[in-house]
């Protein structure tokens, strides 16, 4: 199987590699001695600031604070931290008894500062520092606090702009992987839902959270993505995306192998099917695996509807993905190689309509195509108002400009629009974008071999499709490998109550989903 | 094996790879070959021939059973040494080149006939031999996944010959048994070709996880695959008369221009749209088993250079089938070809249950 | 990644190839028919071969759309003359810009003396033709089939869309018979003769006017418009169409009135020794359209078993008439029961039944006649 190469063998954590060139010194005991051995590193660093403050007594403990400037909460600092230390410590017992009692007096007197912890040496200070956690030094006291009050501004919970629906929560992640974890938490309060941190990326030293329910996850799977992710030697991520590229099975595909969201409310049932849920800190894009090809087809809705409802719509998304797919290709091919199969009212009609076209159906489809691609490309990026702007501007005037100049038949742009309709239907971003792709290399091939050139590519896209595995996972299941158990899920959505089982698609080693048996209880 | 999760597939699949490799464009000329001896009851010779496939099915089982840990080659090398072992393998590839050189040609011929007059030999051909390297690049699980799903494909195109239907006169069945014993066998024996492919279990045999199931899921697949012949046979006669089916190359796409139905003008084309898929199987499955044999014989490195040896089975494919003069030599070919079925499927199997008994004696037997 | 480059290599030979396009055909220089005549040549007509005596030739008319938008007729009419009919297309290109698809005809129009002559030697073309489909509907005609072609019309977009609409799926609209391509050949089995629609050129108008009667695949005959109906009823082709009835007693005329029929038959066959006796029993079923003088159906409660009997016995009369002159004029089986026959004693009539085999036999019929509605009066 395709699984690719991997170059670097999995070593120890990223983090040792990273600091290596900061000698491992211990710290002194003055304070002086810390700042003269810290000084280097920080000095050039504006946003860096060093506080320094006395503690209560005769003579004052001098003490300093070190802090990234809008990194940490300044007001958590300001009030439970140096307030009480300034005002309420007492030197002698903090000489004597060492840095213990500090902590318990940190503890002690500041509500939001929980997480404390006591470095040693030069390296893992620096670190520390710029992890974005404040450090306090003290003079006469070899060790040094650290104490974790991450703040600042961050966006607040928002509306998912690229995944809205009718139903369900409007509560979409944001940059804050803490926040994210949090969302994900309070829809699953289950005991057995696993939060495991790591840091990748030498230099940016990212957040990322994986999380799995024990219980439930596939063991193998999880350890499949701890290795990828830990195999991950880079320098800087700052979104998701880098994370998919480098855990996917198969990075030349066209097709998405990680699921990615910014609902919280679409992964927790994704983790109670037993995926693994990756969040990268900075991004508002969630990660889930493994992934299948027809969950791309799925939204979140399908389970919130009815299930007729949901059913009927979920048919028409594979409908739309077909027609997005093949609808251009099969217009070029049954012109211009088999018009025969055409009704023969319609046959003429199209014909008649591109009486006027000095093209080729191919290019004149192609013209068509790229245009509006690059409507949608350019439409992008323009702040909204424009874009809709362009949007309305290139489907009216364009189109209507290209069929007076005979660059193309009315019935092609009407061909082209209802491919592009049909791809935006899809819920799935990833699977827009390759869509998007897949459409070109069908049209070439329709272009030289008809309709056998459309059966040809099909069947080398299948087989592609079918050969894909995400984590190990056959990605066109339950369609091959065919899964009869999870095809109730799959092109239609049964009733929930009789989904009692998880889909055997994803290993997990917990099949009972639900104990409805449909029956009515007297 | 090297790469048992690469490489192995259950028991349900084998029962599509199976079918895969019985179940090609041959069934669209079956009927007018079958009902030119068992005329009326071209049906009876269909179900008929099946015997044949099973008896091979149990020589093949048997064969397995015995030497469960072996493969093909190891198995053949054992049993009858290392030269006389080698040829009789070489023999196996050969064959399979060569049948399937057939098989890829009248496809050619029926995509040239239906969508691409003009279109050269080679260029259908090459592309016809890159969809079987591309497929049996992927290894034997993605074959037993395609398989499958192009099964159901398969069933669901199957539909569309039902549309006929509306056209048939059951007069044409009756009476039943007029042909006679002799006209039946000899229909039998004709209709008992176009199971070739059972032999692929000699490869697959060690390639399924589950051993003690594939006598089920080889009796499975050629069950359903009779069963399908049947259909067909039994549309074409419901629908054309012997008489009519006489006249026609094949009769089963013919039969998709009889139906009317609104808004899809033409179903024969939309069938050879998805034919692609379910023609091009028997190849893919048989170029894979002949493939792996020969890497197996020459001991190199499945997982590496299983493509080298896959280019090398289609380039034998590609060449062999340029060379019938038209689709009537190709078809006159095939009939020897099917010959070498009975050849592969039921003397091959016996000829090593001889040699294990020559070797092993009576005790290997219990 | 060395396997990928072989793959990729493939791929490459792949592309080289695909730069041909050998089947491309633009759309627009495609002519598609929208139907064929096809007549024995007529001498005079412009023949375009030098060779113009030769011992049979075809003509062939097309009615071909005109695409343009500012043409001003709807569509043109091609004739072209050839040995054979795939001959005579290929006689296009001197005349006619476009590459000729012939599968798009769904009409075919044969000349009376063509299909006098035979038409399976002359219509190969249709059949080889992989791109034909076996769905093209057939019609003979009296006189020139191309005559018919060129019948003006005014409320039709061309002549084929009226025959179309007249000759597709006839039989639901009355008791015309269709007969399309893969009929004609199916119906030339052991025992089994082809019959067709005949449309003649009347009043500047194309009008069906009965059945061609076929032995094999040569016209022999022809059927009136009544005796297509009891043709039609005996050969048991399930069709629709409105039946007459007068009802008289002593001479006087009781009721009159019609009824939308449709029928089944079923056909029942017993041998005696060397006598073979078919039974076809006509089943009809209708809705009665009118009835002119009769009471009320809640006075009289025969009424309707007279209307059924009525019917019953007016179809049996014409159906005896039309067995007799099959049996001594046309000597062919074209109500389709041999079929029956074979299918009982099978290989020991199969060789024989084509020859001198209606002739000889029985033929009782029988028929049932179901008045199913009566419609809102009483």
């Amino acid at each position: 199987m395709k699984i690719r190469p991997r170059k670097t063998p999995p070593t120890a954590d990223a983090r040792d590699r990273s600091i290596k060139n900061i000698p491992d010194t211990k710290l002194p005991v003055a304070l002086s001695e810390k700042m003269q051995l810290l000084k280097p590193y920080i000095e050039k660093n504006y946003d860096i600031i060093t506080h320094s403050f006395y503690l209560e007594g005769n003579p004052r403990l001098e003490a300093v604070a070190v802090y990234i400037n809008q990194v940490i909460d300044i007001e958590i600092l300001n009030l439970h931290i140096l307030k009480p230390l300034m005002l309420n410590c007492d030197r002698e017992d903090l000489l004597t008894s060492g840095s213990h009692t500090l902590i318990e007096t940190i503890y002690k007197t500041s509500i939001t500062a929980s997480r404390i912890a006591k470095i040693a040496n030069l390296s893992s200070l620096v670190q520390t520092i710029f992890d974005g956690i404040t450090i306090l030094m003290f003079d006469g006291l070899d060790d040094v606090l650290a104490i974790d009050i991450h703040g600042g501004k961050s966006r607040n919970i928002d509306v998912p702009p690229a995944e809205q629906t009718m139903r369900g929560s409007r509560e979409g992640f944001i940059e804050r992987v803490d926040v994210n974890i949090a969302l994900i938490r309070r829809r699953l309060r289950d005991p057995n839902l696993v939060v495991e941190k790591t840091l990748v990326g030498r230099r940016t030293r990212t957040e990322v959270a994986i999380l799995y329910i024990d219980d439930i996850a596939d063991p193998q799977i999880v350890q499949k993505v701890k290795d990828r992710i830990n195999q991950m030697d880079i320098d800087g991520i700052v979104a998701s995306g880098y994370v998919e590229q480098f855990i996917e099975d198969d990075p030349s595909s066209l097709f998405p192998q990680v699921y990615s969201s910014e609902r919280p409310d679409k992964l927790v049932p994704y983790l109670l099917e037993g995926r693994v849920v990756i969040i990268v800190d900075n991004t508002p894009l969630a990660l889930a695996v493994p992934a299948l090809f027809v969950q791309f087809l799925q939204a979140p809705e399908d389970y919130y509807e009815r299930t007729l409802f949901s059913s009927y719509i979920r048919l028409m998304r594979y409908v739309a993905w077909i027609v997005a797919v093949s609808l251009p290709a099969s217009y070029i091919a049954l012109l211009s190689y088999q018009p025969e199969l055409l009704p023969y009212d319609l046959l003429i009609s199209f014909s008649k309509a591109r009486v006027a076209v000095p093209f080729p159906v191919v290019v004149e489809a192609l013209i068509m195509e790229i245009i509006i691609q690059l409507v949608i490309e350019a439409g992008l990026r323009l702040p909204q108002q424009i874009g809709q702007t362009v949007g309305v501007v290139s489907g009216i005037i364009l189109g209507q400009a290209a069929i007076t100049a005979k660059l193309a038949s009315p019935i092609v742009i009407l061909i082209i629009s209802v491919s592009v309709i049909c791809t935006y239907a899809l819920p799935a971003s990833s699977l827009v974008l390759s869509t998007r792709i897949i459409r070109l290399p069908m049209m070439m091939l329709a272009a030289s071999f008809g309709l056998f050139g459309l059966s040809f590519g099909a069947i080398i896209f299948l087989t592609h499709l079918v050969s894909l595995e995400s984590m190990g996972v056959p990605y066109f299941s339950p369609l091959a490998p065919t899964r009869f158990s999870d095809l109730k899920d799959t092109f239609i959505r049964t009733f929930m109550w009789k989904m009692n089982k998880r889909p055997v698609s994803i290993p997990s080693h917990n099949p009972q989903r639900q104990g409805n048996t449909g029956e009515e209880n007297d | 094996m090297k790469d048992k999760t690469g490489s192995m597939i259950s028991s349900k699949q084998l029962i599509f790879v199976i079918i895969g490799a019985q179940f090609g464009l041959g069934v669209f000329s079956l009927p007018r070959v079958v009902s030119e001896y068992a005329g009326k009851d071209a049906w009876i010779a269909v179900i008929l021939s099946a015997i044949i496939p099973i008896i091979s099915l149990y020589l093949i089982e048997r064969l397995g059973k015995r030497m469960p840990d072996q493969n093909f080659i190891q198995m053949t090398t054992a049993l009858f040494g290392k030269y006389i072992g080698s040829f009789l393998i070489i023999l196996f590839i050969a064959y399979v080149i060569a049948f399937e050189s057939l098989v890829v040609r009248i496809y050619a011929e029926v995509t040239k006939l239906y969508l691409l007059p003009k279109t050269p030999l080679t260029v259908v051909l090459l592309m016809y031999i890159f969809t079987i390297i591309y497929i049996g690049s992927k290894g034997a699980r993605v074959l037993g996944r395609i398989n499958e799903f192009m099964f159901y494909l398969l069933l669901l195109s199957f539909m569309f010959l039902l549309l006929p239907l509306g056209q048939s006169d059951y007069t044409n069945l009756l009476p039943v048994g007029e042909s006679g014993l002799k006209g039946i066998a000899q229909g039998a024996f004709t209709s008992a070709y176009y199971f070739a492919g059972t032999e692929i279990l000699l490869v697959f045999y060690t390639l399924v996880n589950k051993k003690e199931e594939v006598m089920k899921a080889g009796l499975t697949a050629i069950g359903i695959v009779t069963a399908l012949f049947c259909a067909m046979v039994i549309i074409g006669e419901l629908v054309f008369g012997t008489y009519g089916l006489q006249k026609i190359i094949w009769p089963g796409l013919v039969l998709l221009k009889v139906a009317q139905i609104p808004v899809i003008e033409r179903l024969e084309f939309i069938f050879l749209f998805v034919w692609l898929g379910t023609g091009a199987r028997p190849t893919i499955n048989m170029g894979f088993a002949a493939s792996l044999s020969l890497s197996q014989l020459l001991r190199i490195d499945e997982q590496k250079y299983h493509i080298y040896s896959l280019v090398f089975v289609g380039l034998g494919i590609f060449i062999l089938a340029l060379l019938p003069h038209d689709v009537l030599a190709a078809f006159k070919l095939a009939e020897y070809a099917g010959y070498g079925f009975f050849v592969m499927g039921v003397g091959y199997p016996l000829l090593y249950h001889l040699a294990a008994f020559w070797r092993g004696g009576v005790r290997m037997y219990v | 990644m060395f396997r990928r480059c072989v793959l990729l290599i493939l791929l490459g030979i792949q592309l080289v190839m695909l730069a041909g396009c050998w089947d491309y055909r633009d759309v627009n220089r495609i002519d598609f028919p929208l139907a064929a005549a096809y007549d024995l040549h007529e001498v005079g007509l412009r023949a375009l071969r030098d060779e113009a005596n030769q011992e049979q030739l075809i003509d062939l008319a097309v009615i071909l759309p005109n695409l343009a938008q500012n043409a001003t007729l709807k569509f043109r009419i091609e004739k072209t003359t050839g040995v054979t009919v795939g001959n005579a297309r290929g006689q296009k290109p001197y005349t006619s810009t476009g590459t000729y698809s012939p599968g798009a005809t769904g009409i075919i129009i044969v000349g009376e003396d063509l299909a006098g002559t035979g038409l399976n030697n002359i219509f190969q073309a249709l059949f080889r033709g992989a791109l034909s489909p076996s769905i093209q509907n057939f019609a003979i005609s009296e006189g020139r089939g191309d005559g018919i072609l060129e019948a003006p019309v005014e409320d039709y977009l061309s002549m084929a869309d009226y025959l179309k609409g007249i000759l597709q799926k006839s039989e639901r609209r009355g008791f015309i018979p269709a007969t399309t391509l893969h009929n004609f050949e199916v119906w030339q089995g052991p025992g089994k003769n082809p019959i067709m629609p005949l449309i003649k050129q009347k009043n500047k108008k194309a009008e069906v006017t009965g059945t061609a009667i076929f032995k094999k695949d040569r016209m022999i005959g022809k059927a009136n418009l009544t005796e297509t109906r009891s043709l039609m009823l005996l050969r048991g082709i399930k069709a629709t169409g409105n039946v007459a009835f007068t009802i008289k007693r002593n001479g006087i005329i009781l009721d009159r009135g019609s009824v939308d029929a449709s029928n089944k038959r079923k056909v029942k066959v017993e041998r005696n020794g060397d006598d073979i006796n078919f039974l076809i029993i006509v089943m009809l079923e209708g809705n009665l359209i009118e009835h002119q003088f009769g009471k009320l159906f809640t006075e009289n409660e025969n009424l309707q078993q007279m209307i059924e009997s009525q019917i019953a016995s007016d179809v049996k009369k014409d159906c005896y008439k039309f067995i007799s002159k099959m049996q001594q004029e046309y000597r062919i089986d074209c109500i389709d029961i041999s079929k029956y026959a074979v299918a009982r004693w099978g290989k020991e009539l199969e060789d024989k039944v084509d020859q001198e085999f209606i002739e000889n036999v029985n033929i009782e019929v029988e028929v049932k006649m179901k008045l199913k509605n009566t419609g809102e009066l009483t």
